[in-house]
């Protein structure tokens, strides 16, 4: 019998015997099955979902902030815009896959057109277009930069196969961002990775 | 003490800013990590900004008495005198000079400016107070058109 050396571990053997040492005893060790790190804005758990003779395909979204504001996302099943970190148990949040076989999962963010602010400090529960932050998705190209609104890629879901999809993540931490506009040209959107 | 990035105003942009032209309203609309400026220079490469400690959001907030400017304006008539500067402050006030670091200075010292009552080479005395650049030519209205290196909006 041999045993295979791994990580964090080493074996060396002597006439003395076997010796078994551990490198990195604080390595966070990962129980099997349990690889899943909860990143902010990560992107997870996609499945397609069939309910009647509709088929749709759903994400999971890991909180994050912006300018230390908790995005929403819309939950489809309660039909409403809920913070990332406050999802209800139900929630369903659906890719726009749109005919296509990848959908993009971004952040939009706008100022708020009272206070200027970048962005709201809080959302307006009936603005059907809210400049707070919100996270969508579309089976087409991400939005183009506007003065109303910047966006972001957060990540990619592809369709490998049929019920196989596979996630390329963009975004893996919270950001700070800012909006500056200089005379008639289109407002730039600069962002930081914190 | 620093300050962490990202902490409000200390962002990226907080501590960047475009070049302020007169004394135009300069400013349309300003909040947390949002400016808009109405009238100035942008950097023609670059992303359009300069380096400063005096930017609007890091610094100035909605009312910008200071920041990044240059300036022109008739001294006298007779002889006919004019003075172009980049002031530490709209007013001119302060001992120091204007609020572009060391290598923007640089870069613009020989450029042209086009102004009201004709053209100028910028020199090194442009970022000097009191007096700043010191031309001959005196028109009532002076204004700056256009700077080389930088692009008006």
């Amino acid at each position: 019998m041999s045993i295979q050396p791994g990580t964090g571990y080493t074996f060396t053997s002597s006439s003395q015997g076997t010796n078994f040492s551990i490198q990195t005893p604080w390595f966070p060790w990962l129980l099997l099955g349990d690889s899943f790190e909860c990143s902010p804005y990560k992107v997870h758990d996609v499945v397609e979902v069939t309910e009647g003779e509709s088929t749709f395909v759903t994400f999971e979204i890991c909180p994050g902030t912006f300018n230390n504001q908790m995005p929403q996302v819309y939950d489809s099943v309660n039909e409403v815009w809920q913070y990332l970190n406050a999802l209800a148990d139900d929630a369903n949040l659906v890719l726009d896959f749109a005919s296509t076989s990848s959908s993009i999962v971004y952040l939009r963010v706008g100022p708020d057109a009272t206070t200027s602010a970048f962005p709201p400090s809080a959302p307006s529960p009936t603005d059907p277009d809210d400049p707070y932050p919100r996270i969508y998705s579309t089976g087409g190209t991400l939005p183009t930069d506007s003065d109303t609104f910047g966006y972001v890629a957060i990540a990619k879901v592809n369709q490998v196969s049929a019920g196989v999809y596979t996630v390329e993540q963009y975004v893996t931490g919270s950001l700070w961002g800012d909006r500056l506009k200089t005379g008639t040209a289109t407002a730039v959107y600069y962002y930081a990775r914190i | 003490m620093g300050n962490m990035i990202g902490t409000f105003p200390y962002t990226w942009a907080g501590a960047r800013s475009v070049i302020f032209n007169n004394f135009l309203q300069e400013i349309e609309a300003y909040g947390p990590h949002n400016v808009e400026y109405k009238h100035g220079f942008r950097t023609t490469e670059g992303n359009g900004l300069v380096r400063t400690p005096y930017s609007a959001l890091g610094f100035n907030a909605a009312t910008p008495t200071s920041g990044p400017n240059f300036t022109a304006s008739g001294v006298t008539v007779t002889p006919a005198q004019s003075r172009f500067g980049s002031q530490n402050s709209y007013g001119g006030a302060g001992s120091s000079s204007g609020m572009l670091i060391d290598q923007d200075r640089a870069q613009l010292t020989g450029e042209t400016a086009v102004l009201a009552s004709g053209s100028i080479t910028i020199t090194s005395s442009a970022f000097v107070a009191p007096n700043y650049q010191l031309y001959s030519a005196y028109n009532a209205s002076e204004s700056i058109t256009s700077i080389g290196k930088l692009t008006a909006f």
